[in-house]
């Protein structure tokens, strides 16, 4: 059997009509018994499809084109030209054809019974109300028992596993039905989640780590995926989380091992900010179509609403959240730097720390700095009320210096008068006896009482010792690797005495001025962090080990500065 | 939390940059095995988005230096059967003739880059106008009668157009390849 012309375009259009899902049921059928009985049917059907996916790669990856609007005149329909016939091809096939078994096509019966006897009509007519088919109660049955289920599956979205913990929650407000809490279990489910204020801490049953911020709206899809329908998200996603997926209505990322921001807006707008690593993005919808991008870390892009665009945006870690700590207020934005000034204030380091607050050196009470002389042993005493100040004390060099919790001494500490003036302040002004005026406290002509220019005002002789563990547990994926200050006596002390400082990382020195330090002496300091380092210590001394007696009046104007002290992250 | 070690992290990243430009290398393939399958584009883009997915989640298990494509097309043919499984009522082919098609496609070994360069050159012998018509029927989110508004033509005529088009394009793909040996 060999096949005519007409039979080969007709061929070609069942394939089309396949690819455009037009083929109909008898043609469907044909063709697939016609793929299983002859290789070269089979291997001219693969031949074709290929080049249609390989036409949509070409397409999809910028195939030029002329495409112009407006209609084209492509009315006439042009016959299969003489050349496209692939004579040996054909050949070939029609020999398979000759020689193959015959196959056999289901062929669907049509019989038309003509009805002549009116009375026959309408016994049938009535026979045919009657009669329902079994097939059709089956089905009816069926779907009752879907609906059911249906019914059942939507009354109870909770019916679904369990996929995620809570880890912390932080001025939460809650829209929706479900209002968790730190602890509670979230499951993949149909139910959204409506975050109306605060902030949310949630780690994935296989380590993703995800930090919400509200507005918000989002479910889980399962273990691996969240569709955030609102809202800013960011997630931390370790190798054991790896593929993760944040979908949104117009996206879906696919983490490749990375540290990632979403941001889904009210408009369906979605914005991916590529901290590390790298993502898949897919943008569009199934109805509007697909295309996908691989995002680099330090790449920015805003997809819209429909999907169909992508384009460049600024990378922004400051407006997801990725650490916070619910009990000390901790909420972390990506800042580069942690300022101890604020932390000296009661707060944690990003601004919640109250300018004129301070520590007292001996008892460790936070209070409104005061000011008065007293003198006091060097007992070591730990700061309960600030996670991140590990303790205060008055260094006398009298007996041996504990400078931390741990039991860290400072073995150089040099003997002072064991007398301390003025409580360790955050960004103060300074006092004077019997004078009501303050003073502002200056370094190189920068007035550190100025919010702008925060500064730990430390009137000798006083300490403080900082955690910085209680950082690092809070920050995820990254570390404190500097300390950095401008450190001096302050132009506006009244006389020029002399004092001494000192920089300690657990226990040991980093950093003391050479030279005793006079009113208007300033130096820059640039100390590295380990990872292994815990504890930092800042000290100020009379420096009366030098020339003065050691006595109240070895304090005086001993008005030590840390301008812009600052822990720097990585 | 599972946090990656410093020394880890750029063998991390090094495994996604590795992961991605395999999976670049066999798109053009893969598009071409589920397109034999799934007929439906947004179809095929889902099973594909899924079979990219599970291909990450399993690289580990990936031996370097053994045939990717190969690997590459087992799971898309999995997840051609998961696809079908969800979408019973849209399978057209039968299971003996997608069993026949699966095997017809992993013995068949072939150059993508022969066969993309066959494509463009056979794209270009086009006259204008039907290469306007198959750009415009292959763009994203495309639908036939999207395309036939867009042409002025009623959808019949354009569906009798594509399909004269495809079979032009098909022609001139065979004929170079038994000119070239691709």
């Amino acid at each position: 059997m060999s096949l005519s012309g007409k039979e080969k375009k007709e061929f070609f259009e069942l394939l089309y009509a396949l690819r455009e899902e037009i083929a109909t049921d008898e043609q469907v059928a044909s063709l697939n018994a016609l793929i299983v009985s002859n290789p070269r049917i089979c291997r001219l059907y693969v031949d074709y499809m290929k080049m249609c996916g390989y036409f949509r790669v070409y397409q999809l990856a910028g195939a030029p084109r002329t495409v112009q609007a407006g209609h084209l005149d492509c009315s006439s329909e042009v016959e299969h030209p003489a050349d496209i016939t692939d004579a040996l091809f054909w050949a070939d096939l029609a020999e398979h054809e000759r020689t193959a078994p015959a196959v056999e096509i289901p062929k669907e019966n049509k019989s038309v019974e003509l009805i002549t006897d009116i009375r026959k009509r309408k016994a049938m007519l009535k026979s045919e109300r009657k009669k329902v088919p079994f097939s059709l109660w089956v089905s009816l049955v069926s779907l009752a028992a879907m609906l059911v289920m249906m019914a059942y599956v939507m009354l109870n979205p909770r019916v679904m596993y369990e996929v995620a913990t809570v880890s912390d929650s932080f001025q939460t407000q809650w829209s929706s039905p479900l209002a968790p809490q730190k602890g509670t279990r979230l499951a993949a489910s149909s139910e959204q989640i409506v975050l109306h204020r605060g902030f949310i801490q949630i780690e994935t049953d296989k380590d993703v780590q995800l930090f919400l911020e509200a507005p918000a709206t989002f479910r889980f899809l399962s273990p691996d995926e969240v569709f955030l329908y609102q809202g800013r998200l960011l997630a931390h996603v370790p190798e054991s989380g790896s593929g993760f997926s944040v979908r949104t209505n117009a996206s879906k990322i696919i983490d490749l091992g990375t540290k990632f921001g979403v941001y889904a807006e009210m408009n369906d707008d979605t914005e991916l900010h590529l901290f590390t690593g790298q993502a898949l993005l897919i943008a569009g919808t199934r109805q509007g179509g697909r295309h996908t991008a691989e995002i680099v870390a330090g790449r920015a892009v805003r997809v819209d609403h429909t999907g169909r665009s992508i384009t460049d945006v600024p990378l922004r870690e400051d407006i997801f959240v990725h650490g916070m700590d619910s009990q000390t207020g901790f909420l972390w934005r990506g800042q580069s730097e942690i300022n101890l000034a604020d932390v000296v204030g009661g707060g944690n380091g990003f601004g919640t720390g109250v300018q004129g607050v301070g520590i007292n050196p001996a008892s460790g009470v936070i209070r409104n700095a005061e000011a008065r002389t007293q003198r006091h042993s060097n007992v070591y005493t730990a700061v309960e009320s600030n996670v991140f100040i590990d303790g205060v004390f008055v260094p006398n060099g009298a007996d041996k210096q504990i400078v931390t919790t741990a039991r860290h001494v400072f073995a150089e500490c040099p003997p002072t008068s064991g007398y301390y003036f003025m409580d360790i302040a955050h960004t103060t002004m300074a006092r004077v006896i019997n004078d009501q005026q303050p003073y502002s406290l200056y370094l190189n002509q920068t007035n550190y009482s100025l919010p702008e220019n925060p500064s730990i005002f430390m009137h000798a002789n006083t300490g403080i010792t900082f955690d910085l563990s209680q950082f690092r547990s809070r920050l995820t994926e990254t570390r404190i690797l500097r300390f950095r200050s401008e450190f001096g006596i302050s132009d506006s002390a009244p006389t020029r005495y002399i004092a001494d400082f000192w920089i300690l990382l657990d226990g040991r020195v980093r950093y003391t001025n050479a030279e005793p330090m006079r009113r208007g002496d300033a130096v820059d300091i640039d100390i590295e962090i380990s990872d292994q380092d815990r504890f930092l210590t800042l000290m100020v001394t009379d420096g009366s080990v030098h020339d003065h007696p050691q006595d109240e009046n070895a304090i005086g104007s001993d008005w030590g500065v840390f301008g812009r002290p600052f822990l720097i992250l990585e | 939390m599972g946090e990656i070690p410093d020394q880890n992290r750029s063998q991390y990243n090094e495994k996604g940059s590795r992961f991605l430009r395999l999976f670049a290398s066999v798109q053009p393939r893969l598009y071409g095995f589920v397109s034999t399958l799934v007929f439906n584009w947004a179809d095929v883009e889902d099973v594909i988005q899924e079979t990219s997915s599970v291909m990450w989640s399993k690289f580990d298990e990936f031996e370097p230096g053994t045939d990717f494509i190969a690997w590459t097309l087992r799971i898309a043919h999995y997840q051609v059967l998961a696809f079908y499984e969800k979408q019973k009522r849209q399978r057209r082919l039968s299971q003996q003739a997608i069993e026949t098609i699966v095997r017809e496609m992993m013995t068949t070994t072939e150059s993508q880059d022969d066969h993309l360069d066959a494509l463009r050159k056979c794209v270009s012998r086009l006259p204008e106008k039907d290469r306007t018509i198959l750009h415009l029927r292959y763009e994203v989110g495309a639908t036939a009668k999207s395309v036939s508004q867009r042409v002025g033509q009623n959808i019949n005529t354009l569906y009798k157009n594509l399909s004269r088009i495809h079979t032009l394009l098909f022609h001139c793909m065979h004929r170079l390849k038994m000119e070239d040996h691709i």
